[in-house]
Parts: structure tokens; C-alpha cells; sequence
């Protein structure tokens, strides 16, 4: 026993002299997720024993500043040589600059479909600059003990919703948890209930051209959007994120509208609840839920290591990374083939089966004003009463037709 | 000593006095150059340049500066701002440093507990910025709020509001906020301008019997003007420079509506980009912050002109 010990202590030493003779590169990777700097450290302890020439290091930045603290890196000619990109408009301003390096190629991008590329693509050059890492899945969580409580069964069509909303509030329990303070947590809720409303074919029509937003289907669902005011907290206008999140974690508020990035969190907080999509519009209506890409991983173009952070890209790209992803993070990963033992993530994708586009971060946050802020102030205008949908419905329309 | 040596020894004195002075003005100096007036260079260097978010293109001349005055996309944006820091303005020259003023005026009276009201009025001065906003906002929060809780509990349950998330009610809250967190600031400074004045004027004025009002009207008010010139300069380019209370309490994007949006924050939106309002562009954002400074600098120096001109010499 003492005798193992003592090899062991002289493996570790002699090993902790060498190591450095193996020349390793040393790999530096910036992201926004602090939350997961423990399990990137596993996910990348795993990359470094497949490859024990390369090392590298997680730092995570905050994450509000963390597109700010990138691009100052970047436009000064620095930054990390693994850059863990958001997507869409976000990846344009970075990719258009030329600071990505394309990935075509040099990639093995096979296990991932064209949409969730989509993410990832620059508009201009049709180039693939990251391999999206995750997609994001808007939800309506609901407490299961307060539905028990109540008798209530989660809601299929949008009739259901509302009368279980009514069975709620004569309870004295708040039915929804939402507040339009913070505009992207409205823009989101309208991500639950709008789509079913306005159908799957429209993103494919106002992307193309075909219609606009003042579109009589998008009114309606603008229109179904503001039925729900009566079913949010008191002053919902001056609730926001932290405010929600406090009113549906501590059973106050039965439902909350929000990403499914927030399972993790209510888990912690130790919320007995349940997810569904937002309801149909009729019975035996779609239930569609909006999706979008989180963001990806890319490498910095100027970049000394290159072939070394290509080498932790093409890892990316692969099942075993994704199910790690998928394990470690309780993400829904982008690339195929992983597996979750987790039953709520198992849900989340069988809802991708209907999924549609998150309109206006997949679609229109490229150019200025994005359609996120026409809809967020049109949202809080709607909810508030100060506008009716089909004036909210032109003025995003009216926004986007002079976005420049 | 021959004069000789005495005008030597004084040419050396001299000269270690300038050496002293540069040893002593060089390091703020350089901390001036390269934090304020290289930052500022570079900004009017870049607001002359176009932009490809983060790319700087050709040279343009005046055109951003022309974009973000004449462009219906930008320009909105820029006059919501601009009038809302107007509002800011006046609003703080009435209601923080009205009611500083009337206290000061109240405790240069040597009231009992004068000193302690003294400190009292001070110490939200001392408080960080964040801290207060970050206070406020859980006070003003409409759930589990202070400030709603107090007028249910009065009675006055329609009064209660969602005072951040209304357009008509966010920025005058934001107002109150920063003027409980600065009036001690023009108290104290109006206080001290008071006390300056020789107290035989007041003496003397009381003995001719005039009136406390006519007092404060007709001898303490103009013989106080310098620190009023300082406090309204200084209001003046805090309300334009604004962005703490309402980055922290409402965020970047001056919600709702655009209701407490301040030029700073569009500044801040243009330049960096958030993740709503989209990406970054150095060329109107560096334009917007050079319109920004000109004209905080042009009416500050106007300002402290015409106040200083109508100023009262004590003799």
C-alpha cells in the first residue's frame, strides 16, 4: 500500500516534469456562461485526454458584457483563439468583420441539420463560421402541485387556457407569472402563444417578402396576446425578470412563459413543475413551440493555433461532445445522435417535432431598429392597453420596412 | 552675500520650483492625456470614419454626424433622448435643488440638532449609485415593494402603481430616486455659501425690520450666487451625462418605451450594441458621444458666463 503510494507520488512528479517538455499548445476559449464553467472544465478534460498535445482554458465572461468585452478583444487585434459565438445577428457583427475563421471544409458539419446551421451562417458569404453548440426552446412551465391542488390538468387549446387561468385567479393564485418590465421576457411570452395563432407557414411568407407583419393573422395573434393581460400579476407592467422568476419559484404565480434554458434553475430552486407548449388555437390545433440556436463555437481567425482550435471544433461537432453537452448541462444539443436520460429534456425534443422559428431573433435582429425592440415596445403598448394589435401590428411593420 | 549670488541663488530657486511643479503636474497629467484626452481624440477620429460594425472603412468627413441628426431611424432615438434629459434637467434644478436650497436656508438658522440633521441629509450622498438604484427598485417593485405596501396599509390602494413600468410614471420615479440620493450635495454647498456671508448683514437687515423672506430674498440669495453657479453647471452635465439610475434601474434599452432613454444610454446602445437592440457601430456612436460633449461644453462655459457676470461682489 505504502510502497503504491509512493510510485504514485513519483509517477504524478516525474509526469508534472515532463509535461511541459511535450510542447503543449495552450488553447485560450471565451464564453458567457459562467453557470457551466465546472462542467466545460469535464467536457474539456475529456478533449485534452484525446488529445494530450493541446491544453485548454475555459474563461467565462459576464454575461452581458460579454459581446462588448469580444469585440474590443477583437478589434484590437487580440482576443481568444476558441470563441464561443452567439447566433444570427449577433455572429454577423463578428463574422462580417472577418474575425471567424470559415469552417467549410475544414469540419465535418454532418450531423447538423440546415436550420440549426442557419445560426451559424453568415448571410452575405452563405459561410459556416461556428458549429451551434444548443438550441433554446420557448415553454410554459406550470406547478404541478398547485395544478393538483386545483384539479386542474395542464391546458390543450387556448379555451382550456384561458378557463383554467379564470379557475386560477378566483383562487386567489396568480394564473401568469410574466410582466412586460423587462422587454425580451414579453417578447418571449409572445414566442408561447403567437405562433399557434398566426400558423407555420407566416415566418416563411414575412421572411420572404410575401407579407408583413401587418398581416391579418399576425394581428390575431397579437390580438390573443393581449387576452391574457387580465391573467398576469398586479402591475405586470412594472414586473420584471428577477420579480417573475421570485413569483413563480415561490408557487405565488402558477405559470410562467420562459426558455428552456430555466429548467436547471427551477430545479434548484425546488419547483415540483411540468412543461407544455403553448396552447392551440382550436382543438386539434398545432402546438408549436419557437426554437432558436444559442450560438456556437469558432475560431479566431487570427488565431496563432489555428490547427490546434480546429482540432477542439471538430470535437465539438461529434455525438460523444453533444451527449457530454447533454449530460453535464441539460442542454438540447444542436449536433445529433445524443441521448438524454432526463425526462424534461426528453419532452423538450419530442417537442421540436413542431417547432418554428423564433421570428424576430432568427429573422430580423440583422438590421436597425431590430424587430425585437419594434415588438418588445409594441408588446408592452398592447398589454397596457395604450395600443390595439393591428396599431402594434403596423408600427413593427412600418419599423421593419425602414430598418436599415 | 553680493547680488550676484543673491539673484543666482534666486534663479535656482526658480528653477526648483519648476522642477517641482512638473514632478508634481506630470503624473495627473499623463493620467489626463491618456484616459480623457486620447479617449476623445479617438472618438472624433472615429466619428469621422465609416464603420462595418466593428470595421473601420474610408473616411466620410461629417456624414455619420449628418445620419444621426437627419436619418428618421436614428433621429427619433436622438430628439427622445435629448428631451428627456432635458426633462431630467429642470426637473433636478426644481425638485433636488429647490428642496436643498430651502434646507440649507433652514439650517443656516442653527436649528437644534443642527448638526445631526446636517449628517443625515448627507449620508445618501455617500451611498454607491448602484446600491441605491438596485434599492429603489426592489422599494418601487409593484409585488412585494415597499413602497406599494405602505399605501395599501394607508389606504390609498389606488395609488399604487407599477411606477417603473408605466412611461408616465418611470421617469419621474427615477428623478425622486436621484434627488433623495444627491440633495444633500447642493445642501451642503448652499450652506456653506451661507455661512460665508458676514453675519452683521443680517444683523443689521433684521434691525432695520425687515422680513425673514426679504432676508433670504434680498441678501442671502444674491450674496450666495457663486455656489448657485456651480450647482446648476454641475446639474447641468450630471443630467446630461445620466446613466446609472436608469441603466440599473430600467436597463439599456430605456424602457418602457423609450420613456427613460437618456443620450447616454443610446450612446452605450449604439456604440456597443445590446442583444435586443443589435449590434455595434463605432461611426454613430462615436458621433453621437462627440455631439455629446460639444455641446455639454459649450453650454457649460455659456452657463458659468452669464451666472458669474450676474454675481454679486461681497465688499
Amino acid at each position: 500500500m505504502k510502497t503504491n503510494l509512493k510510485k504514485a507520488v513519483i509517477a504524478a512528479t516525474a509526469l508534472s516534469i515532463a509535461a511541459p517538455a511535450f510542447a503543449q499548445t495552450e488553447l485560450s476559449f471565451w464564453s458567457w456562461r459562467q453557470e457551466d464553467v465546472a462542467a466545460y472544465g469535464e467536457i474539456i478534460e475529456a478533449f485534452e485526454a484525446e488529445h494530450p498535445e493541446i491544453s485548454v482554458t475555459y474563461t467565462a465572461h459576464e454575461a452581458k458584457a460579454y459581446n462588448t468585452i469580444l469585440t474590443t478583444a477583437l478589434a484590437g487585434g487580440s482576443g481568444p483563439d476558441i470563441i464561443h459565438t452567439r447566433a444570427y445577428g449577433s455572429l454577423e457583427n463578428i463574422s462580417s468583420a472577418g474575425y471567424l475563421e470559415p469552417l467549410g471544409g475544414q469540419v465535418d458539419l454532418s450531423l447538423l441539420s440546415a436550420d440549426e446551421l442557419l445560426g451559424t451562417t453568415l448571410r452575405a458569404d452563405g459561410k459556416v463560421y461556428a458549429v451551434p453548440f444548443a438550441s433554446q426552446t420557448v415553454l410554459v412551465y406550470y406547478n404541478s402541485d398547485i395544478f393538483e391542488a386545483q384539479g386542474i390538468n395542464p391546458p390543450e387549446t387556448w379555451d382550456d387556457f384561458l378557463a383554467v387561468s379564470e379557475q386560477l385567479k378566483a383562487a386567489g393564485i396568480t394564473p401568469l407569472a410574466n410582466g412586460t418590465a423587462d422587454g425580451w421576457t414579453i417578447e418571449v411570452m409572445s414566442g408561447a402563444f403567437m405562433p399557434n395563432f398566426y400558423g407555420s407557414s407566416f415566418f416563411g411568407e414575412v421572411t420572404s417578402g410575401a407579407t408583413t407583419f401587418d398581416d391579418e393573422r399576425y394581428v390575431a395573434a397579437l390580438g390573443k396576446m393581449a387576452e391574457l393581460a387580465p391573467y398576469m400579476p398586479v402591475g405586470f407592467e412594472g414586473v420584471d425578470y428577477a420579480t417573475m422568476k421570485a413569483l413563480f419559484t415561490s408557487g405565488a404565480a402558477a405559470m410562467f412563459v420562459g426558455g428552456s434554458w430555466e429548467i436547471n434553475g427551477f430545479r434548484d430552486e425546488g419547483v415540483n413543475f411540468g412543461i407544455m407548449p403553448g396552447p392551440a388555437a382550436d382543438a386539434g390545433g398545432e402546438r408549436m413551440v419557437a426554437t432558436w440556436m444559442d450560438g456556437g463555437y469558432g475560431v479566431n481567425a487570427a488565431s496563432a493555433n489555428k490547427d490546434a482550435a480546429l482540432e477542439f471544433i471538430r470535437f465539438t461537432a461529434t455525438t460523444p461532445f453533444a451527449q457530454m453537452l447533454t449530460d453535464k448541462l441539460n442542454n438540447i444539443a444542436a449536433v445529433d445522435g445524443a441521448v438524454s436520460s432526463d425526462a424534461t429534456l426528453q419532452q423538450v425534443s419530442s417537442f421540436h417535432s413542431a417547432a418554428t422559428p423564433y421570428i424576430m431573433l432568427v429573422a430580423f435582429r440583422f438590421d436597425k431598429p431590430t424587430g425585437s425592440t419594434l415588438l418588445q415596445d409594441g408588446l408592452q403598448q398592447l398589454m397596457t392597453g395604450s395600443k390595439t394589435a393591428s396599431e402594434v401590428a403596423a408600427d413593427v411593420a412600418a419599423g421593419i420596412a425602414a430598418a436599415e | 552675500m553680493d547680488d550676484a549670488d543673491y539673484a543666482r541663488a534666486k534663479r535656482r530657486r526658480a528653477r526648483n520650483l519648476k522642477l517641482w511643479l512638473a514632478f508634481l503636474l506630470a503624473p495627473p497629467a499623463a493620467i489626463l492625456i491618456v484616459f480623457v484626452f486620447l479617449p476623445m481624440a479617438s472618438a472624433v477620429l472615429y466619428s469621422l470614419y465609416e464603420w462595418d460594425g466593428l470595421v473601420r472603412k474610408e473616411f466620410i468627413g461629417l456624414e455619420n454626424f449628418a445620419d444621426i441628426l437627419l436619418n428618421p431611424n436614428k433621429n427619433t432615438l436622438l430628439f427622445n433622448a435629448f428631451w428627456n434629459n432635458v426633462k431630467v434637467f429642470f426637473s433636478l434644478m426644481i425638485v433636488q435643488n429647490g428642496i436643498a436650497l430651502v434646507l440649507a436656508l433652514l439650517l443656516a438658522r442653527n436649528p437644534r440638532g443642527y448638526r445631526f440633521y446636517q449628517v443625515v441629509f448627507f449620508v445618501p450622498v455617500i451611498l454607491s449609485t448602484v446600491i441605491i438604484g438596485f434599492q429603489w427598485k426592489m422599494f418601487l417593485n409593484p409585488v412585494f415593494g415597499l413602497v406599494n405596501k405602505a399605501l395599501h396599509y394607508v389606504g390609498l390602494s389606488d395609488w399604487a402603481l407599477p411606477w417603473l413600468g408605466l412611461p408616465e410614471t418611470a421617469l419621474p420615479s427615477m428623478l425622486l430616486v436621484n434627488s433623495w440620493h444627491w440633495f444633500g450635495f447642493p445642501t451642503l454647498v448652499f450652506l456653506a455659501a451661507i455661512h460665508r456671508i458676514p453675519k452683521d448683514f443680517i444683523e443689521a437687515a433684521r434691525l432695520d425690520g425687515a422680513s425673514e423672506w426679504r432676508i433670504a430674498r434680498e441678501i442671502i440669495w444674491p450674496l450666495m450666487a457663486p455656489a448657485v453657479t456651480i450647482i446648476v453647471v454641475l446639474t447641468f452635465i450630471g443630467s446630461f451625462n445620466w446613466f446609472e439610475i436608469p441603466y440599473i434601474m430600467n436597463g439599456l434599452e430605456g424602457s418602457p418605451q423609450g420613456s427613460t432613454d437618456m443620450l447616454g444610454l443610446l450612446f452605450y446602445r449604439t456604440a456597443f450594441g445590446s442583444v435586443s437592440a443589435g449590434g455595434s457601430d463605432f461611426g454613430s456612436g462615436s458621433a453621437l458621444a462627440v455631439l455629446m460633449f460639444i455641446f455639454i461644453f459649450v453650454f457649460s462655459i455659456i452657463a458659468t458666463k452669464y451666472l458669474t457676470s450676474r454675481e454679486v461682489e461681497m465688499s
